[in-house]
C-alpha cells in the first residue's frame, strides 16, 4: 500500500533494526574479551536485509476491504557467524579490541545517518504538507 | 532487542572488570600479609569470567567465580619476622606486583572499551529520540 511515508522508511527501519542489533552483537564481543574459549562473532548486512525483505511481503488479516492493509518487519531473524578476521590469542579467544571498536564506531556513525535520513525525509513531507512558503 | 539490551550487556561487562579490578587490589593490598584466617600467607586470587547467552543469540559476561592462586608462595629469609620458622625462612604470598599491576591496566582498558560502547549506545538512542523533534 502506498502512503505518505513511501517504502523507503521501512527499509530504513530494517536498516536501524539491524544496526541495533549489531551493536548488541558487537557489545558481547567487548565484554567477552577476558572469557577463554569465547569466539567473536558478527552479523552479516546482505543476510539481514534479505531477511527484511521477505518479512515485508507478510500482510495483516483483514476481514473488512475497508481495512488497512499494514505491512511489518517485526522478529528479523539475523545469522550470526564467527567474524572471519578476527585473531586467536593463547586462551583460544577470538575477540580483537581494535577491530570490535572500529566496529563499534562505524556501526554507530551509520545508525546516526540513517537516523537523519528518517529526519530528512521528515521534513520534506512536513514541507510539502504545508506548501513552499 | 533494542538498544538497552546492548546497554545491559555492557553494563555486565563493567561489572565484571569492576570484580576484577576489586580483586586486584585485595591481592595489592595483602602482598605482604603472612597471616590469615586458617593459617598460612595469602594466597592470590583470580576471577574466572564465563560468557552467559543473554536473549537466545548474544552473550553477556558473568563472574562464575573468584578461585584462589595454589601456587606456592616466595621463601625469604628474614630471621627477625614474627611468622619465621626456626631456620629464620617466611613464607610471604604467592603475589607478584608487576602481574597484578599489568592486569590492573588491562581491566582498565576492557571497562573504558565498556564505557566507549556505553557512550555509542546512549548517542544511538539520542539521535533516534531526535527524529520528527522540531
Amino acid at each position: 500500500m502506498a502512503d505518505i511515508f513511501g517504502k523507503d522508511l521501512s527499509k530504513i527501519k530494517a536498516l536501524m533494526d539491524y544496526r541495533i542489533f549489531r551493536q548488541g552483537v558487537v557489545s558481547s564481543n567487548i565484554v567477552n574479551i577476558d572469557t577463554p574459549g569465547y569466539k567473536a562473532k558478527d552479523v552479516s548486512f546482505e543476510d539481514a536485509l534479505e531477511g527484511a525483505q521477505q518479512k515485508a511481503h507478510v500482510r495483516l488479516e483483514v476481514t473488512h476491504p475497508g481495512h488497512i492493509q499494514g505491512s511489518h518487519s517485526e522478529g528479523l531473524k539475523y545469522k550470526i557467524e564467527e567474524d572471519p578476521y578476527s585473531r586467536i590469542g593463547n586462551d583460544s579467544n577470538t575477540v580483537d579490541i581494535d577491530r570490535e571498536m572500529m566496529k563499534l564506531t562505524q556501526n554507530h556513525l551509520l545508525y546516526n545517518a540513517s537516523a537523519q535520513i528518517v529526519q530528512q525525509k521528515l521534513e520534506w513531507i512536513k514541507s510539502t504538507i504545508r506548501g513552499i512558503r | 532487542m533494542d538498544l538497552f539490551t546492548a546497554m545491559d550487556i555492557s553494563a555486565s561487562g563493567l561489572r565484571a572488570q569492576r570484580t576484577r579490578m576489586n580483586v586486584i587490589s585485595s591481592n595489592l593490598a595483602n602482598a605482604q600479609t603472612t597471616r590469615v584466617e586458617g593459617g598460612g600467607p595469602y594466597k592470590r586470587r583470580d576471577v574466572v569470567v564465563r560468557a552467559k547467552p543473554f536473549e537466545e543469540v548474544l552473550y553477556s559476561v558473568d563472574v562464575e567465580a573468584v578461585t584462589e592462586d595454589p601456587s606456592p608462595g616466595r621463601r625469604i629469609y628474614d630471621p627477625s619476622h614474627p611468622d619465621a620458622d626456626e631456620d629464620g625462612y617466611v613464607i610471604m604470598p604467592n603475589v607478584n606486583i608487576m602481574e597484578e599491576l599489568v592486569n590492573m591496566i588491562n581491566a582498565t582498558r576492557a571497562f573504558e572499551a565498556n564505557t566507549t560502547a556505553v557512550k555509542a549506545q546512549m548517542d544511538m538512542a539520542l539521535k533516534a529520540l531526535n527524529i520528527g523533534r522540531q
